[in-house]
């Protein structure tokens, strides 16, 4: 309970004092700390992007003209027991013409005599076939099948976005780092010019026997603090940011409770880490 | 309850402080140190603060021997220990109250406690009618006297004072060496380090006079 008027009265105090600098670093800390989150947003954005493309992921497996309904219905039966198929969705040519009509319209093919699509079935597979040393040995087996003239697995779209995907986390990862060292710097050089301003009374604090702890939490509260408020404050820039996107350009997922919560722990931990450092260094420990 | 076994300080190379230097003060006793500028009497309170560190020698003081003393034990030895700054040092945004108050509060005491330890001090040096002033309302004697309060408000087993009528005037420092020596006659083991060898002589306490760093004198 001491420590926590002492520290209020130290943050009055050093808003009164150097109110630009508290100013300055919590502005600082809510700029720097907006670029990682937006890195945050973008990487959950994406990766929830990149679980559809996975869930609506099949396997195009066309059949050879004319096959009988005995070897379709023997065919299905194999594709079923295979290891990463879920489901088996057997396409007629019929139904083939069909899907055509609907994506592209009629005028298409109205002027062919014949119907040139072939039947089809489509494999929906989980996420252990869409490796890819599994799935070109899936691709390898299903075309190596009795009946199957080609097969389709349209997986490069999803190599891709995932490489981009994880392309942005690694790099929002790197971002992250220099931020959190460039705010523990700011919150440390707060917290030395709070502490330089009560250099005399601290020599009093030591002069009596104030122990280190005494001295020091006051102070990396305050570093604590500064941290809390500007990445609190970055976090609802953010949503704002996530609700203009949202309602401008493309819908976006926020962050989960749990994860503004990190978000803002994050900024609480690297002002308290500052400030240590700042005292520790002053207090010459 | 003081030990201090040929005790030398020495600054680098050529600066000698202090030169195997060696004495004892039982508990209860009172020793003005005495000496011009640059005797090295301040270094002998710091040394015995634990503020520096001896080049070769030892100091012990009641249960604490300082060679050994870890940096972490500091505050510990210091809350057993009470100083007077010739400056007063103290916080210009506490009342003299509050300023008595901080050794206790540091020490974790008791609210209840330390209200009644610190009415207890001031009036012992005669500064409880001043205890709601902030310090630039306090005449330099006072002051002194509320930084006197502070030093005994834990009950310190030795009480050091660097220097602590230098910034006041003749009987402002008489008034305050005597209070020093009530101090001492209720019990309370004293050493003031003065410059001011005649006045000092005047209250027939132990002297101890150090030249150039070496213990000259030591008068019971």
């Amino acid at each position: 309970m001491r420590y926590l008027i002492k520290t209020i009265a130290e943050i009055r105090r050093a808003s009164r004092h150097q109110p630009l600098s508290i100013f300055g670093t919590i502005i600082t800390i809510l700029l720097a700390m907006l670029l990682p989150g937006l890195f945050w947003l973008a990487a959950n954005n994406l990766t929830a992007v990149e679980k559809k493309l996975k869930a609506n992921m099949t396997v195009d497996v066309f059949l050879v003209d004319d096959t009988s309904q005995a070897k379709i219905e023997k065919l299905r039966g194999e594709l079923l027991s295979l290891e990463g198929v879920s489901d088996v969705i057997f396409y007629s040519e019929r139904d083939a013409l069909f899907k055509i009509r609907e994506s592209f319209g009629q005028d298409i093919i109205q002027d062919l005599d014949d119907n040139p699509l072939p039947a089809s079935f489509s494999l929906v597979v989980d996420d252990t076939v869409l490796e890819p040393e599994t799935a070109d040995s899936l691709v390898a087996h299903l075309s190596a099948l009795d009946q199957v003239e080609e097969v389709v697995f349209a997986r490069e779209i999803l190599y891709r976005f995932s490489g981009i995907t994880d392309s942005i986390k690694r790099f929002g990862i790197v971002i992250a780092v220099l931020v959190i060292l460039s705010g523990i710097f700011i919150s440390a050089n707060t917290v030395r010019v709070a502490i330089t301003d009560r250099r005399e009374v601290v020599e009093i604090m030591q002069v009596v026997g104030a122990s280190r702890t005494y001295i020091m939490t006051p102070f990396v509260l305050l570093g604590g603090l500064l941290g809390l408020i500007g990445t609190a404050l970055s976090a609802v820039l953010l949503r704002l940011i996530d609700e203009y996107v949202s309602n401008n350009l493309v819908e976006l997922q926020f962050l989960n409770l749990h994860e503004i919560i990190a978000f803002i722990l994050t900024g609480l931990l690297l002002g308290m880490l500052g400030a240590l450092l700042a005292t520790r260094k002053f207090l010459k420990i | 309850m003081l030990e201090v076994k040929e005790v030398t300080k020495e600054y680098g190379d050529r600066i000698t402080a202090l030169s195997n230097v060696s004495f004892e003060l039982e508990k209860g006793e009172m020793a003005f140190l005495t000496g011009a500028s640059g005797a090295g009497k301040s270094t002998l309170l710091r040394l015995i603060f634990r503020e520096e560190f001896p080049t070769s020698g030892e100091i012990s003081l009641g249960p604490y021997n300082l060679a050994e003393l870890p940096k972490s034990k500091i505050p510990d030895l210091r809350r057993h220990l009470g100083y007077v700054f010739q400056d007063f040092r103290l916080i210009s945004e506490r009342t003299a109250f509050e300023n008595v108050a901080l050794p206790l509060e540091v020490a974790g005491k008791a609210l209840r406690y330390i209200r009644k330890r610190v009415d207890e001090a001031m009036k012992q040096v005669g500064v409880w009618q001043r205890r709601n002033s902030y310090p630039r309302q306090l005449s330099g004697g006072e002051a002194q006297r509320v930084a006197l309060a502070r030093a005994i408000a834990n009950e310190p087993l030795l009480l050091l004072a660097d220097e602590p009528t230098g910034n006041l005037d003749m009987k402002n420092s008489r008034d305050l060496f005597e209070l020093f020596c009530k101090l001492n006659l209720q019990g309370a083991t004293v050493i003031v380090a003065t410059h001011q060898v005649a006045m000092a002589s005047e209250f027939g306490k132990r002297i101890l006079h150090l030249e150039d760093g070496i213990l000259k004198q030591d008068k019971k």
